[in-house]
């Protein structure tokens, strides 16, 4: 019990470590926003137009390419000593669910930021918005659990960007594939029953990807 | 056993299925092909697991091996799948979830032989390219098994068409199928095993003379 405390006490400083280093550093958070809101504003003036199941289909590249540029960093923005005294703070379960945590809040930043601007410039295509923010917020769950271990792992192949992009996109184009059907259950605001068993899909998924990321951080972890 | 698959498969008596017709001897090439691949990427990351708990250095040769045939596999999978469909769907890619599952899957391992290629010391590639490969494994279960039966597809076996079922299969083309699953699995059980040994000659001789 005492231990548990303790590391949620652990996993809490950390993120609290995690938001202040980053906020210190707010041009680099402020370029991922921009990179955001800029994907957003060269998309609409090369379609004028958004409907629907394109709005859908940028939004989710766009997210797709921004996070994989926001987590990409996240383990290649700590200099070596910081991460040797984070390692010795930390068990590697703790470390982990920490950057995950941190990232899926900077995801769900990016999320409204990019919402924000598709809706203003694209306007608003969904029948029922409320459902897709909620679909996008679980997927986001599974999406920074992914891509935190994928960044995990090309950090320790001397972090290369293209790496980075290389081996996430095809092990999260199955969430993607699930994100974007359901964000068209949205679109046309179909009952939420027609979606349930997607729903249950994603959420299955989300655990799988969070489950083998907990069990294989380990074994990245110690050099 | 694959001298007795690659003639039947080309001359046995085969059932008349509509749509199908004589394209069902693909059965004997094509639908192998991704059993082979299942099996041989189940191995590597069978091998890359117990890498992971034994940290002996020929796991990870092994790993690599069955991943390669693998993706060798795979590719001819997609090939046969393509050159059937060009003439039974009219388009050598119509976007079936499975033609999309599978290149899905074929990138997956691609990056892996882009990770593994990208380290110069042994260990810490055993390591990574180990906990990648289990991780692209447990992704690759959903995208084979689950997704592709989500949409419609035009697939044999789905939406109604003449598939490998037990209605549609009879017995002559089982007495092939079968044979032909087990043989080509076998083919690139072996064909890894002298891939590890070709890798494991030409690191000796390279320690031998640098």
């Amino acid at each position: 019990m005492n231990t548990t405390l303790g590391s949620l006490r652990t996993l809490l400083s950390l993120i609290k470590f995690e938001l202040r280093s980053e906020w210190r550093q707010q041009n680099v958070l402020a370029g991922i926003f921009l990179y955001a809101a800029t994907a957003v504003f060269v998309a609409y003036m090369t379609f004028r137009i958004l409907p629907g199941p394109t709005w859908v289909a940028v939004y989710w590249l766009i997210m797709l390419f921004s996070s994989t540029h926001a987590i990409g960093r996240s383990f290649g923005s700590s200099s070596g000593v910081r991460l040797l005294f984070e390692q010795s703070l930390a068990a590697p379960g703790v470390y982990l669910a920490s950057k995950i945590m941190y990232n899926i809040f900077l995801l769900v930043l990016i999320h409204l930021l990019t919402c924000l601007c598709m809706l203003v410039w694209g306007g608003n295509p969904f029948q029922d918005l409320v459902r897709f923010s909620w679909v996008a917020v679980v997927g986001h769950i599974g999406l920074s659990g992914a891509l935190t271990l994928i960044a995990a792992i090309s950090r320790k192949a001397s972090g290369q960007a293209t790496l980075m992009v290389v081996l996430s996109f095809p092990v999260v184009m199955p969430l993607m594939l699930l994100l974007i059907r359901l964000s068209m259950h949205a679109l046309d605001g179909l009952n939420p029953e027609a979606g349930q068993t997607y729903m249950l899909q994603l959420l299955a998924l989300d655990l799988l990807i969070l489950s083998t990321a907990f069990l294989l951080f380990p074994y990245l972890w110690r050099d | 056993m694959l001298s007795l698959v690659i003639p039947m498969g080309w001359m046995g008596e085969v059932p008349r299925k509509i749509i199908l017709n004589e394209s069902i001897r693909n059965l004997y090439f094509h639908v192998p092909m991704w059993f082979g691949m299942i099996f041989l990427l189940a191995a590597s990351a069978w091998h890359s697991l117990v890498y992971l708990r034994h940290r002996k250095l020929q796991h990870d040769d092994w790993a690599d091996a069955y991943s390669v045939v693998g993706l060798l596999f795979g590719t001819l999978g997609l090939s046969t799948g393509m050159i059937w469909a060009q003439f039974t769907w009219g388009a050598w890619w119509s976007g079936d979830p499975k033609q999309n599952a599978s290149a899905i899957a074929l990138l997956m391992y691609l990056a892996y032989r882009v990770l593994r290629n990208s380290f110069s010391q042994p260990e810490t590639r055993a390591r990574v390219s180990a906990v990648y490969n289990l991780f692209a494994f447990a992704c690759l279960i959903p995208l084979l098994f689950i997704l592709p039966r989500m949409t419609d597809s035009l697939h044999p076996g789905n939406g109604g068409n003449p598939g490998f079922n037990s209605y549609d299969l009879d017995g002559r083309m089982r007495v092939v199928f079968y044979p032909a699953v087990i043989a080509f699995t076998l083919l690139g059980f072996w064909l890894s095993n002298v891939y590890t040994r070709l890798r494991r000659i030409s690191h000796l001789l390279q320690d031998r003379y640098s």
